[in-house]
């Protein structure tokens, strides 16, 4: 097995993190050129860990690790890779007596962005595209969730990087911010490596070219949504009555029950209903172990 | 860009806030400009002084810095992990301490040279290169204290606790009600004293000591930055190297801050050639009077030579000589420390305030009673009421015709109160100075050995003077009304006399 060594994506090998005796990534190989990638998975099916190994803010306990082409086991390897990528973490806690200006001045510095006014210039640059530039002078304690929110994604699109890791970037966004924030990514996309790690299916539907499903631990699916789609056909189904113990399920609103039956089983009640296209969301719940769990 | 440019880009950033930031906008000022407003400055400061301003104005610099800087230190420990920037948390942690040093340092740089601005005159006295450095570290202690214990703790607790425990300790020490916990305060005072005045004796014109100072404020402020980075960035355990460090300068500090104390003790005494820049402190002759004074401490001859000048002048020439030097002794210094003031010297300490009359008394004093040979050793008191001599001493002190009456009275009650006068006492020096001086000068020329025997009374004097007996009807009473004391107060204290002066 060959190491992609590319300059502008992720190459990842065996990648191994382990909190104690449990294994939050339990060796992941896996590689990331331009374009949205979307990251799927139920809580604690180390989206968030993988994230934090690729953004060098964690270790990985085995395996190998290329981020634009550098080892982030390198001290200055490491910081160069800081300097090439924005990542927004899942829960960002901001510096509440920061002004929004004075936070993202204060994140363009560690970035090294330039003289003061360069670097002043593209704090504004950021505050806009994140719609946050009517509210600079206001305290970040001030802010609501969504523009909390909002000013993590601005800190992360700073100075352009090549590589962006966005965990749960859509969390607290109203529907207006949340298409604008597509627009943005899908922008951005064009020129860098995105990896978006979100529980909003719509997100990964209207961004993503690849979609990568993790389940304990492990990458249980690797493709495009179609794909995704596809390989949940027949497996959707929609019946008048409850279904049978045993597999998800949940009432719509017109009285009829969607059931997911997962791979390798049959539908228990496939005389009551017929089968329907899946959504991305009903492959998203399959792909993930959703289905199994409740079993 | 390298890292040591945005470590430099990060420091000022660091900087700027901490100047912006409503906290240090609102405590620095006052802690800058009450000095100036409040403070009363010495007509002729002195560098020991200046040294105890310096270290007071460094110490509310230190208190307002602890509470500035604890709020970026909460923004660097609590907000800032977990962002994978370029820097890391350490180095901005460290950016964050060279800031609040470098904004500390500049406060108390304000200060001295607000100080150095007013002071009226040149700053007597001997000051170290390294006395001022010194201070200026001690100002470090309060942003490096915020970090470390903000380190530690990830919380506002140590300035909560901080600012609640300042009012606190002023309410407590300024009230009478309450002494429990006395003993409690007392500990921690002598604990924080010994962090800011490591050193049982503080001359800063001795270059071992400002070195010594400088040396041990510069190790704490080393300890209190190596404490806070050996805190993991995660607030979990400890860097084994960095904590090794920190205990190796402990243990330097303690080892060192010991040693001190066994080398130079609260009573040691240190030459001249000790002191920064000085080999020795001749002395110089103005009028067959010697005067010695301390290394910096030249300008102040005039002073002495305008209080102590009258009074020789006064006495008959032959007997002048009996003032052999006004000898400044200085604290801890010491021309040699195998040698003594002569036996008839006029001792001078290393302070003189031009606007406050008892300076110049003590001189006009000593060198009288020199003159007269009344005993010097204040230790033992005794009791000249009675003598002849008491009178010409009283007259000799005040013989400076430049001062008003009332400070003539003053400078002669302050010898007749020393030597135990009664109320005839008084009313005779207060009436010698009515006299042409001529007359009282000619009597003393011609009568000295007499007037100045211990056996001599009061009556002879007055006798010589035509004066009538200070005991009877037609001699005027004492000038009660510019003296110092009232005639029941001296009556007091002569109903228990001293034993007769000798």
């Amino acid at each position: 097995m060959t190491m992609d060594t590319t300059a502008t994506g992720v190459s990842v090998r065996g990648l191994v993190r382990s909190y104690g005796t449990r294994r939050a990534l339990a060796g992941i190989d896996l590689d990331l050129g331009p374009g949205v990638t979307g990251l799927l998975g139920r809580n604690g099916a180390g989206k968030t860990t993988l994230l934090r190994c690729l953004a060098t803010d964690l270790e990985a306990t085995g395996g190998e690790v290329r981020v634009l082409g550098r080892d982030p086991e390198q001290a200055a390897d490491r910081t160069e890779i800081r300097r090439r990528m924005g990542y927004l973490p899942q829960s960002p806690s901001f510096y509440p007596h920061f002004t929004v200006f004075g936070l993202l001045d204060y994140v363009a510095v560690l970035k090294e962005l330039g003289g003061r006014r360069e670097r002043h210039d593209e704090v504004r640059r950021a505050m806009r595209r994140v719609d946050l530039y009517d509210r600079r002078h206001s305290r970040v304690r001030r802010l609501s969730g969504g523009m909390r929110q909002r000013l993590g994604l601005a800190s992360a699109l700073l100075g352009d990087p090549e590589l962006l890791l966005l965990d749960e970037p859509t969390i607290g966004l109203d529907p207006e911010q949340r298409i604008r924030f597509r627009d943005l990514v899908s922008e951005l996309a064009a020129r860098s490596t995105v990896v978006l790690s979100t529980h909003q299916i719509e997100d990964v539907a209207a961004l993503c070219r690849r979609v990568l499903c993790l389940d304990a631990g492990r990458v249980v699916f690797d493709g495009t949504p179609d794909e995704l789609v596809s390989r949940a056909r027949g497996r959707v189904w929609e019946q008048g009555s409850r279904p049978a113990e045993g597999v998800t399920s949940w009432r719509l609103a017109d009285g009829r029950y969607r059931v997911l039956v997962p791979e390798g089983t049959e539908n228990p009640d496939s005389t009551a209903g017929v089968p329907v296209e899946p959504s991305l969301e009903d492959a998203y719940l399959l792909f993930t172990g959703a289905g199994r769990k409740t079993r | 860009m390298s890292t040591g440019s945005t470590f430099g880009r990060l420091t000022l950033f660091n900087l700027r806030h901490l100047v912006t930031s409503p906290v240090f906008f609102l405590t620095m000022p006052p802690a800058l400009f009450a000095p100036a407003l409040t403070s009363q400055m010495l007509t002729l400061p002195t560098a020991s002084g200046f040294h105890r301003y310096c270290v007071y104005q460094a110490m509310c610099v230190a208190v307002v810095m602890f509470v500035v800087t604890s709020f970026p230190a909460i923004r660097e420990v609590r907000h800032s992990a977990g962002l994978a920037l370029p820097l890391s948390p350490r180095a901005r942690l460290l950016s964050l301490a060279l800031a609040a040093v470098a904004l500390a340092s500049v406060c108390t740089a304000i200060q001295i040279v607000g100080y150095l601005v007013r002071v009226p005159v040149p700053i007597a006295g001997v000051l170290s290169p390294y006395a001022v450095p010194g201070v200026i570290v001690t100002s470090w202690f309060g942003p490096l204290a915020a970090l470390t214990t903000v380190v530690w703790t990830r919380s506002f607790a140590p300035l909560i606790a901080f600012v609640l425990l300042i009012p606190a300790y002023l309410v407590y020490t300024s009230t009478t009600v309450g002494r429990r916990a006395d003993v409690i305060v007392n500990r921690v005072e002598t604990a924080a004293r010994s962090v800011v005045e490591p050193l049982p004796v503080t001359t800063p014109g001795v270059t071992a000591l400002a070195v010594l100072y400088l040396l041990l404020n510069a190790l704490l402020a080393a300890l209190l930055l190596s404490a806070a980075m050996a805190r993991r960035d995660d607030g979990r355990g400890v860097r084994p190297v960095t904590a090794a460090v920190s205990a190796l300068l402990a243990v330097v500090i303690a080892v060192t801050g010991v040693q001190a104390n066994r080398a130079f003790p609260f009573d040691a005494e240190f030459s001249v050639d000790q002191l920064h820049g000085t080999e020795s402190a001749p002395c110089r002759t103005r009028d067959g009077v010697a005067y010695c004074p301390l290394p910096g401490y030249e300008s102040w001859v005039e002073y002495w030579h305008a209080a102590l000048g009258p009074v020789v002048a006064a006495a008959p020439e032959r007997v002048r000589p009996r003032v052999l030097a006004v000898w400044q002794a200085g604290g801890h210094i010491r021309r040699s420390l195998h040698s003594d003031p002569p036996e008839y010297s006029v001792i001078v300490t290393e302070y003189w305030d031009t606007e406050m009359e008892f300076s110049r008394e003590g001189v006009s004093v000593d060198a009288a009673v020199l003159l007269v040979g009344l005993p010097r050793d204040r230790e033992e008191p005794c009791s000249a009421a009675g003598q002849a001599r008491l009178a010409v001493g009283a007259w000799l002190a005040s013989a400076d015709e430049g001062l008003s009456r009332r400070d003539r009275i003053s400078v002669a009650d302050s010898l007749l109160t020393r030597f135990d006068a009664d109320s005839d006492g008084f009313a005779l020096a207060h009436a010698l100075m009515d006299l042409p001086r001529e007359r009282v000068t000619a009597v003393l020329e011609e009568h000295w050995d007499t007037l100045t025997d211990p056996g001599t009374g009061p009556g002879e004097l007055t006798e010589l003077l035509d004066l009538p007996d200070p005991g009877s009807a037609e001699f005027p009473e004492a000038d009660w009304q510019r003296s110092v004391w009232s005639e029941e107060e001296v009556l007091s204290w002569t109903e228990f006399p001293f034993p007769d002066c000798g």
